[in-house]
């Protein structure tokens, strides 16, 4: 026996604490007072909450199937109302890959419901488990239990068996429901390497203990969470991917060893991931390819020395060959040359390609390792925490960074998925460099307008605005995804119903210039009048009409994606026989730290009144803590932005 | 047999050489409004037996923009009695020339969902293809061969907005009289159409058909476009045959073949049923007790598996497992009705808000998407769902109401109306009182009363967390800035079907203050700002699918040392569409009383009268946002 006696020690102290509180644990020990129980205690807006969510991953081993990873699973789910029938039935997936499969057995499921005081039991049954082949790679077995109603408790568990041993799905620990227990079980061989990344903001560790398994003859790392009353996830406005803040504890494998038969490297520092992805052939060779292009990039590139220029012009002609599709990744699919043949290829394929044109039009350029909004942020050196890459061109000291799987990206314009914190800059010796993704400047809308009033309500305008950066992106993936009909349309819709006459776009396609388009709009029923005297908010239909921020508190930073700021310029021509009575005072205000700002001024000389109005962020992501300043900030905003300007007859 | 097969593969190949896939030879008025140009669109079909027929599929799609994608899809469903013998795509670029080819193999095959049912057997065989650049050319064909002739595709001439047609052809071919199909013909008066008959095939093309652009408060898409509906009488479903002239033979069918014997229920349960009843003599009384019961010991969960996409799962398995879908759920009802003596009836309805009815001519299978119960008492229907948990007994709210459905008597189908809640019907009441406080912020009651439709999409309320009902009130009032919610309660009266919303809340700086002026909108707690989208000129007929009622009063009190300023006129509106009226009157120096209703009609109407119901809305919006002034003066 290999125990270490001081682990022992920690694990019975911990069961000790964890059995203070009367409930029973084992299969089928549903208490009359968790049948009873109306509402979970702590937030009684849960409708189902899990009473235990307990998960043991291992592994066995056999000579006739080899090393296999056995995930147990046994959940005690209690439903409070209707709205949490959902958590009666589950979703199982099997992974399929060649011959490999995954299987799940020993399925057992009850449901306990009090009728007339009386605890009754339904077993779920075998017919009513149904497996479907849901693609060519996935497998699910599903079922829900029978007899739920308001108050019940489902309990069941079961079984997978994967023969995919180097691949651990990951521990959640926090649901749209509140967990009351949950215990979660890894005992890793140690032949396996792994990094552990843990999720969320809830803080928890694990006890761990040591020893040795006789029947595969080899020591074993357990590592035991026990954790209890963890709230409910909640989702809120400007988060960009709700499962970043879930609370949980991903494995990634490092390194695999058999004594005597393999040892396989994956990665374990940050170094390690950089060398692992270049020597992947996938990767590091891609980046060297180049006879497939060079003739027709050379054409492309003659005549350009600017290192500037031959990087719009790189950027440009991938774009033009190749297009997206759909498929994330670090490394290439198919290949850069297939990709380039076909027109046709991964992100990968796409920007690697765009790293080896660059450095073969002499812009020394680097791959940059990302994180997608929907992965998550990566913390911890670990290959899976990367799923994209981009690419970044260093010219003089600054690095330009560049992605050509959208038609309207730009130099330092990157798709919206791509903004996500810090990727890794690698070079090819290895070394390895954070590097901040978010956009420095700010993306600009700007509007400048001169309005006049007509007798009956109405206005007419002369309109112009100007997007800048990530605005002009959104703005031209907008434009360009459908007819100048129906986007016109939606515009006048959009607007409040304005009528919109000759439209003009400029720089659509010039994309290292903002987008500009200009027309003149009427709009009805823009400013009142009461008692003889005229009223109307400076901005009209342009100002923030209510605070998007409408919840108490916040947990999660609010993630704009990029910093902005929205100008508008505005001259309104007084109608004759009027003059003003009264402008809104001008009025300026920051947020802490500068991070945000609000100017609004106004002014009239002699037959006109001009407007400017700023509101500006200075900071793409927002931490929690400066919520209710951004809540605060709003309802000032909104409420400045209603105050109205008096004109009265002369 | 064997005449007719190689007839249409020679169609098949004569066509395909004269095809020009360059967007040079599509014509100009088919571009206006245009995401995507259906180039063909070819449906060639054989009834070959009763349970045996076979269709050809071929679509060439031109597509404009990012927007045409969906109208360019390569996707089938399929299932163990409809099989896809063949399979492929060819892309195109704007010359004509061609891109790629994409084989059967290369496309995927994945279990199909619907979203909300835990099984389905309907597989999908599916292909995305990666746009490289616009316009480009899809050409999609397939063949299919199916048992189930019960279900014969329909043709839509047009299949949406935003896409334009050069040619649309569809043909059918039978062996003999007894299978020549019944086709209808909708909305054909809006196209230009050849038909042609021979004894064995009929046939339709037509071309050039401009695309239609989507407007707001369209009528249905269906019930204006051009399009063909199919039935064999006699056919064959998932293994069951059928002989079909009248909605009464559909419904006999149903009875005999899908419900028939499958509600049984055990003793136990037909014990426990009358235990529940016992004591009431009064057949409504014990269908409210009975319709409780299931909505308190069962749920939806949905599982459809062959046949089972029509027939309902016995009453014996629902009573067991507590769940089923909405014919489960229906025919366990009704099984437990009948073990208490009372009558009802299954019935086959198109669910959803848009009001679809059955068509009284054409009696077919493929109406219907949803299952509900009628129950018969004296000389009328009261309707129940028995999917939902929370409907009171006999309302339906806006999925099923008012629309022909068919019920299946013991002596065959009727189409029959189901409960309509017209516009007075769907009231809500107002009582509200606010007081500015010196700060120009304001402290509230409300008092809010719904019925009808307008009860359908509140009362869920009472079962929201705290937070939503917050969010839900500040969305609801987003008109008042800084507003907050000091509480609430909520009455749920489930016998005369009306909610009762109480709300305590607060608004800071409700009144705004410019210069000298202080600015009071009146109606601070029904504020209509939706005004229809305007269209330069309008092309498609509008509907208000359900109207409303709705009535507010509101007494007003300002501080002490404020005066009113001039107060406004009573108005008072009358259309076609609707009527509107407010008005304000003093009750004393301090203490105003507004008053409002707004009565929207639901109809159909013609193009030519948008304008009128757009101004008749906009102008509600604009008397909803009146202000007063308020004037803050030092008193003698």
């Amino acid at each position: 026996m290999n125990l270490k006696i001081k682990s022992i020690h920690l694990i019975v102290a911990l069961l000790v604490l964890g059995s203070g509180h009367a409930q029973d644990f084992k299969f089928g020990k549903v208490s009359m007072e968790e049948l009873q129980e109306k509402v979970y205690p702590g937030d009684s807006s849960a409708s189902a909450a899990y009473l235990l969510k307990k998960r043991t991953t291992y592994y066995t081993y056999n000579k006739s199937t080899g090393l296999r990873l056995i995930t147990e699973i046994h959940n005690r789910i209690k439903i409070y109302d209707k709205d949490g029938f959902d958590y009666a039935s589950e979703i199982i997936n099997l992974y399929e890959s060649g011959s490999a499969d995954e299987g799940v057995s020993s399925i057992k499921g009850y449901t306990y419901t009090l009728e007339d005081g009386e605890i009754v039991e339904t077993k779920l049954d075998k017919k009513d488990i149904f497996k479907t082949e849901q693609s060519k790679n996935l497998n699910q077995v599903k079922f829900t239990m029978p007899n739920v109603k308001e108050g019940s408790v489902v309990e069941f568990e079961y079984r997978i068996t994967s023969p995919f041993v180097q691949s651990i799905d990951e521990f959640v620990f926090q649901h749209g429901i509140p967990i009351k227990k949950l215990e979660a079980e890894m005992r890793i061989l140690e032949y396996f390497k792994f990094n552990q990344r843990t999720k969320g903001f809830l803080s928890f560790r694990p006890s761990v203990r040591e020893f040795t398994d006789h029947t595969i003859g080899t020591n074993v790392t357990e590592l035991t969470f026990d954790l209890e009353n963890i709230p409910a996830l909640k989702d809120e406005i400007f988060v960009s991917n709700i499962a970043n803040y879930r609370a949980g504890i991903k494995f990634e494998i490092v390194s695999l060893e058999v004594p005597g038969s393999m040892y396989e490297s994956y990665s374990k520092t940050w170094e390690d991931v950089v060398k692992t992805i270049y020597r992947s052939s996938s990767f590091g060779d891609e980046l060297k390819r180049k006879n497939y292009f060079e003739e027709e990039l050379d054409a492309v590139l003659a005549g350009t020395s600017d290192p500037y220029a031959r990087m719009g012009k790189v950027l440009s002609f991938v774009k033009q060959k190749v297009k997206w599709n759909s498929y994330l990744g670090v490394g290439s699919n198919e290949g850069t040359r297939k990709a380039f043949k076909d027109g046709v290829g991964s992100s990968a394929d796409i920007n690697l390609m765009l790293i080896s044109m660059l450095n073969h039009a002499n812009v020394k350029a680097y791959p940059v390792l990302v994180s997608t909004r929907d992965h998550g942020v990566p913390i911890f050196p670990t290959l899976e925490g990367f799923n994209y890459v981009v690419a970044a061109a260093k010219i003089g000291d600054g690095y330009h960074l560049l992605d050509a799987t959208n038609s309207f990206t730009a130099i330092d314009v990157l798709p919206t998925r791509a903004l996500n914190w810090f990727g890794r800059i690698i070079s090819e010796d290895g070394n390895s460099d954070i590097i901040d993704l978010m956009p420095k400047e700010k993306s600009s809308d700007i509007i400048m307008m001169n309005v006049d009033l007509t007798d009956d309500g109405a206005i007419t305008a002369k309109f112009r605005q100007q997007f800048t950066k990530n605005n002009a992106f959104l703005f031209r993936n907008l434009y360009n995804g459908g007819t100048e009909e129906s986007f016109l349309s939606d515009l006048e819709k959009e607007n409040g119903d304005v009528e919109i006459n000759g439209y003009e776009l400029k720089n659509n396609f010039d994309l290292e210039k903002p987008i500009m388009q200009d027309y003149e709009f009427y709009k009805e029923d823009a400013y009142e009048t009461i008692g003889g005297k005229i009223y109307f908010s400076p901005l009209f239909h342009f100002a923030v009409q209510e605070n998007p921020f409408k919840a108490e508190t916040r947990e999660f930073p609010v993630d704009y994606g990029f910093p902005w700021q929205d100008r508008h310029m505005i001259t309104i021509n007084i109608p004759e026989g009027y003059k003003v009575e009264h402008l809104p005072e001008p009025i300026s205000m920051v947020l802490p730290e500068s991070l945000g700002k609000f100017t609004y001024n106004i002014s009239s000389m002699q037959d006109k009144i001009s407007v400017r109005v700023e509101i500006e962020m200075n900071t793409p992501v927002f931490p929690p803590h400066y919520y209710l300043n951004l809540k605060e900030f709003y309802r000032q905003v909104v409420e400045k932005e209603s105050e109205k300007i008096i004109l009265a007859k002369i | 047999m064997r005449f007719l097969a190689i007839l249409s593969a020679l169609l098949w190949c004569s066509f395909s050489f004269s095809q020009d896939y360059s967007i040079s030879s599509i014509p100009k008025e088919l571009l206006e409004n245009a995401d995507a140009v259906i180039r063909l669109d070819q449906l060639d079909i054989q009834v070959n037996s009763i349970n045996q027929m076979t269709y050809q599929v071929k679509q060439i799609v031109t597509v404009l923009n990012k927007s045409g994608d969906e109208h360019a899809t390569a996707r089938v469903f399929y299932d163990d009695d409809k099989k896809i013998k063949k399979i492929e795509a060819t892309i195109y670029d704007a010359f004509g020339n061609e891109l790629e080819q994409i084989k059967k193999r290369d496309f995927k095959d994945i279990a199909a969902a619907d979203g909300f049912s835990l099984y389905l057997d309907d597989r999908l065989l599916y292909h995305d293809y990666v746009p490289v650049q616009y316009p480009h050319t899809v050409e999609f064909t397939y063949e299919i061969e199916t048992s189930d002739t019960g279900m014969i595709p329909q043709w839509y001439f047009v299949s949406g907005y935003g896409v334009s047609v050069q040619k649309s052809s569809y043909t059918i071919t039978y062996p003999s009289p007894d299978l020549k199909p019944i086709i209808k013909e909708e909305n054909l008066q809006e196209i230009d159409f050849q038909k042609e008959e021979s004894p064995t095939m009929v046939s339709y093309t037509s071309s050039s058909i401009p695309a239609f652009a989507e407007e707001g408060l369209s009528p249905p898409f269906q019930t204006f476009s051009p399009r063909l509906s199919v039935r064999l009488t006699k056919f064959h479903y998932k293994g069951i045959d059928a002989e079909v002239t009248d909605w009464k033979g559909l419904g006999e069918w149903i009875q005999n073949e899908l419900l028939s014997g499958r509600d049984q229920l055990e003793e136990s349960t037909i014990s426990k049923a009358r235990d529940l009843v016992k004591g009431i003599d009064d057949d409504l009384e014990k269908a409210k007790v009975i319709y409780k019961y299931v909505q308190d010991n069962t749920r939806y969960i949905s599982v459809q598996i062959g046949i089972g996409g029509l027939q309902p799962i016995s009453a014996i398995e629902v009573d067991k497992v507590k769940y089923g879908d909405c014919k489960g759920l229906t025919n366990y009802t009704k099984a437990l009705l009948g073990a208490v003596g009372v009558q009802s009836y299954y019935t086959v309805v198109e669910s959803g808000r848009t009001k679809v009815d059955f068509e009284a001519d054409f009696p077919d299978l493929l109406q219907g998407n949803h299952v509900i119960l009628a129950i018969p008492y004296k000389d009328q229907y009261y309707w129940v769902d028995c999917t939902s948990q929370i409907h009171p007994f006999g309302f339906i709210g806006d999925f099923t109401d008012d629309r022909m459905v068919l019920v299946v008597t013991p002596d065959g189908g009727e189409l029959v109306r189901t409960a309509s809640y017209l516009d007075n019907d769907n009231a809500q009441y107002i009582k509200a009182n606010y007081k500015i406080l010196d700060n120009l912020s304001i402290d509230a009651q409300v008092a809010i009363e719904t019925k009808g439709t307008q009860y359908d999409n509140r009362f869920v309320l009472e079962r929201s967390s705290k937070d939503d009902i917050n969010k839900y009130y500040k969305d609801f009032w987003d008109n008042v800035n800084g507003l907050e919610v000091k509480d609430y309660s909520f009455k749920n009266d489930k016998e005369e079907v009306s909610f009762t919303e109480t709300v305590n809340l607060s608004a800071r700086n409700y009144v705004s203050k410019n210069g000298n002026d202080y600015l009071l909108i009146l109606n601070a707690f029904n504020n209509n700002t939706y005004v229809p989208p305007r269209y330069r000129t309008r092309k498609l007929p509008f509907t208000v699918q359900r109207g409303f009622y709705d009535q507010d009063e509101t007494l007003i009190e300002i501080p002490e040392n404020f005066q009113f300023g001039e107060l406004p006129e009573k108005v008072n509106l009358e259309t076609e569409f609707g009527s509107y009226g407010a008005g304000v009157e003093k009750k004393n120096d301090r203490e105003l009383v507004y008053k409002r209703t707004l009565l929207l009609k639901a109809g159909e109407y013609p193009k030519e009268s948008y304008d009128e119901f757009r101004s008749f809305l906009r102008s509600v919006a604009k008397m909803d946002n009146q202000k007063i002034l308020l004037k803050n003066e030092p008193q003698d």
